[in-house]
């Protein structure tokens, strides 16, 4: 295996791909911690990489159970458990945040760079408080 | 330089603060940039321009990066175009170099030279560009360059916007441009126009006004399903007026040039894929003169009118086969292209000439072996077997044969090392059609060697790089003027090449790139050396970026004596709110750009330019 990772190197792929998550991770743990929301964090995903990237810098809480969540980290809408409706999101896709009523922000690509947005009305909505670090990203209402 | 040099300072010491969302997110944006997916290391000496560098250099045109190309300069001709000419060579050595939008060359089939044509082009829906120097890879396909520029475009699932931008300059230049990518469950697309009204300075040689005015438009569309397939369209439309022209004493002329392809890519599985394109392109040239038209007949007419264009159909079949420690990949490649001599008027009368082959096959095939010898030494050998058939003229096969090793010495140090031999097949200008001069059917291709090594030395800030490379040739195509045609030149030419570059990140948001290289060769006929300092500063909101290009003074093959030239252009981003951003640009802020002598005029590719420019994103 570690020959190969020269040859991948020079060719198709990119060791960037595991820094790459783990910046992601970052990026989301960085903005849940900058939220409050009255109970302790724990994190569900239909991503499962970032799930386990999660667990591993072990800041938030994780658990593969939606039930025993209190933060949903979504990635597509038709993944989202009915039971687990209580929860409130955090989408990786714009799109989903008109499509989805519990989620107040979004870490998204939109013109060739990664963006953060959180909705100040669903803040209000979903009795989180955000602290004064988000505020550059707190938008009024979805574009 | 004084002012650089002040910026530098005060960059180092503004940029050491806690790490911030904005700076994660930059950080993330960098880790994931698309260059990671193509770039090709051992594909030869690689010059990247990532997204957000060529967004912060505010490069609207590919002229506005290769400017910036180590090796070459960018120069200003005679017929109100512009040529990447090699360091200590002019304008009438023989240049090829080839330059690609995702996997299609870009073909100028006519001129030879895809660069003199596609220079203005609009780099709006560019994603990165690539730029391999020195023995390239086999992998790129169709006939060798000795320098390989690849423009990758934006992925739609990165942008999901819609934006148009505007630019005006102080010459009153004006351009729209608009883009538009989406993606939709497994399919997406990209679509982009352009238009502009380029305005430049209008000289005066012998009591004669030169002017390279001209209007541009151009589109690019691009249809995708996720790992199935790609259908690409791209048309540009240009007319420019024709500067001096070829005689001394303009009088009224320009240059009509129409683009247009198709291509279709088709992905079995990730690793073998087939593409088919469609390429057309037509060329109307005007040229009036006062005295007369150079040509390589008498009488001398007072009027030329061309037009001449091109078909070609190409069809691309790739494979890729990985195997524990290696990497094969295999291709075939069948291209057909037809030249049409539409039309040949001298003073309005129309001439009729023998002109050389008109009907091209081009047979090739191509392989690449990269072999991990273990973990910290990779070699490639590569093979290119093609055979050119031409309708009712001399047919011939042509080969190339290439070497690389790229050694990880230790975490830091790295060597390149590569040995090509290659050809250079010759230009339908010289074998087939040109209203200037004979031409000559029998010219046979230009043989050549090149051989490059390359150090490099990379830590988390630092990036150093050193090379040093040799190219040899033999069969020469020059220029005879006494039989007024191109011919085949006995010996070998040689020249060396040498160049050093360094890369500091003060942070994620700065930088600086420090750049100097040298041609060493028996003689000069333009800029032998030349450097470039490039600042990447974020300032509050502020993106500020400074570049200066430095090529030296020089002879001119008719011993017009040539200053130094000091192209320095700033640029400064506004972000006014997450939908508007404000730029201004000035270039060629010194008035001290590289120039070169035309008609008794010494012309810069952009003479001093103020550029305000508005981004609105929907």
């Amino acid at each position: 295996m570690r020959a190969l990772i020269l040859l991948l190197l020079f060719t198709l792929s990119s060791l960037a791909s595991e820094t790459s998550l783990n910046l992601q991770v970052k990026i989301m743990e960085k903005v849940l911690n900058e939220i409050s929301i009255n109970k302790e964090r724990i994190i569900w995903s239909d991503n499962k990489t970032i799930c386990k990237s999660f667990k591993k810098s072990n800041l938030i809480q994780t658990t593969p159970d939606c039930k025993q969540a209190t933060i949903i980290i979504l990635q597509d809408k038709n993944n989202l458990p009915k039971e687990c409706a209580h929860c409130i999101v955090f989408v990786l896709d714009y799109e989903l945040l008109s499509k989805v009523p519990k989620s107040f922000g979004a870490f998204f690509w939109k013109k060739g760079r990664p963006n953060i947005v959180i909705l100040k009305s669903r803040l209000k909505g979903l009795s989180i408080q955000a602290s004064s670090a988000l505020e550059p990203y707190l938008e009024e209402k979805i574009w | 330089m004084k002012l650089l040099l002040l910026v530098s300072l005060i960059s180092t010491f503004l940029f050491a603060k806690e790490i911030l969302l904005d700076d994660l997110l930059s950080e993330y944006e960098s880790s994931q940039s698309l260059y990671h997916k193509t770039k090709q290391e051992s594909a030869g000496n690689l010059i990247l321009f990532s997204r957000s560098e060529l967004d912060r250099m505010q490069a609207y045109t590919l002229n506005d990066v290769l400017k910036t190309l180590r090796m070459f300069s960018l120069e200003a001709t005679r017929t109100g175009m512009t040529n990447l000419t090699k360091s200590g060579s002019d304008q009438s050595s023989f240049n090829s170099v080839k330059l690609f939008i995702n996997s299609h060359e870009l073909n100028s089939a006519t001129l030879g030279d895809a660069l003199t044509q596609y220079g203005k082009m609009s780099l709006y829906f560019i994603d990165h560009i690539e730029v391999y120097q020195m023995g390239n890879s086999v992998v790129f396909g169709n006939e060798p360059g000795s320098m390989v520029i690849k423009l990758y475009t934006k992925e739609p699932s990165r942008e999901n916007a819609a934006s148009v931008q505007t630019s005006i300059d102080t010459r009153g230049s004006l351009t729209l441009r608009a883009i538009d990518a989406r993606e939709f469950d497994e399919y997406s697309y990209l679509a982009n126009f352009d238009v502009s009204k380029n305005n430049y300075k209008t000289y005066n040689a012998h009591g004669y006004n030169l002017s390279r005015d001209g209007q541009r438009g151009q589109v690019y569309a691009k249809f995708s399903k996720k790992e199935s397939f790609d259908i690409e369209f791209g048309a540009t439309k240009e007319r420019y007026d024709a500067f001096s022209g070829l005689g001394d004493a303009p009088l009224h002329g320009h240059t009509d040039a129409t683009n247009a392809y198709l291509q279709a890519t088709r992905h079995f599985d990730d690793k073998l894929k087939f593409i088919i394109s469609l390429s057309h392109e037509k060329l109307e040239v005007i040229n009036r003169d006062a005295v007369a038209i150079p040509i390589a007949d008498t009488p001398r007419p007072k009027q030329i009118d061309v037009g001449i264009g091109s078909h070609i159909i190409s069809a691309i079949l790739e494979k890729r086969f990985v195997h524990e420690n290696n990497d094969l990949f295999v291709g075939a490649h069948i291209k057909h292209q037809k030249f049409d001599i539409n039309e040949y008027k001298r003073d309005g009368i129309n001439t009729s000439g023998s002109w050389g082959p008109t009907k091209r096959n081009i047979f090739m095939g191509y392989i690449e072996n990269l072999y991990n010898i273990n973990e910290s030494n990779l070699i490639t050998v590569g093979a290119k077997l093609d055979r050119y058939e031409n309708v009712d003229a001399k047919s011939s096969t042509e080969h190339i044969l290439r070497l690389g090793y790229v050694s990880l010495l230790d975490d830091r140090w790295t060597l390149k090392l590569f040995a090509m031999k290659s050809y250079v097949y010759p230009m339908f200008r010289q074998t087939t059609f040109s209203p200037y001069f004979n031409i000559n059917p029998d010219l046979q291709s230009i043989k050549n060697r090149t051989y490059s090594a390359e150090l490099i030395y990379k830590t988390k800030q630092n990036t150093i790089s050193v090379s040093a490379g040799e190219g040899e040739a033999k069969n020469m195509i020059v220029f005879n003027p006494m039989l007024k045609r191109y011919v085949n030149k006995d010996g070998t030419n040689t020249f060396q090449r040498a160049y050093v570059r360094f890369e500091h990140n003060f942070d994620i948001n700065n930088k600086i790139t420090l750049e100097y290289f040298k041609i060493f060769q028996k003689k000069y006929v333009s800029s032998d050396q030349g450097g470039l300092i490039q600042l990447y500063n974020k300032i509050g909101k502020f993106d500020i970026y400074n570049e200066l290009i430095y090529r030296s003074k020089y002879e001119s093959a008719f011993g017009e004596k040539m200053a130094a030239g000091y192209d320095y252009t700033l640029g400064i981003i506004y972000p006014v709110n997450k939908k508007l951003d404000l730029k201004l640009k000035g270039e060629n802020l010194l008035s001290k750009a590289h120039e070169v002598p035309l008609n008794g005029v010494d012309v810069p590719v952009m003479e001093r330019r103020g550029l305000l420019t508005m981004e609105y994103t929907f």
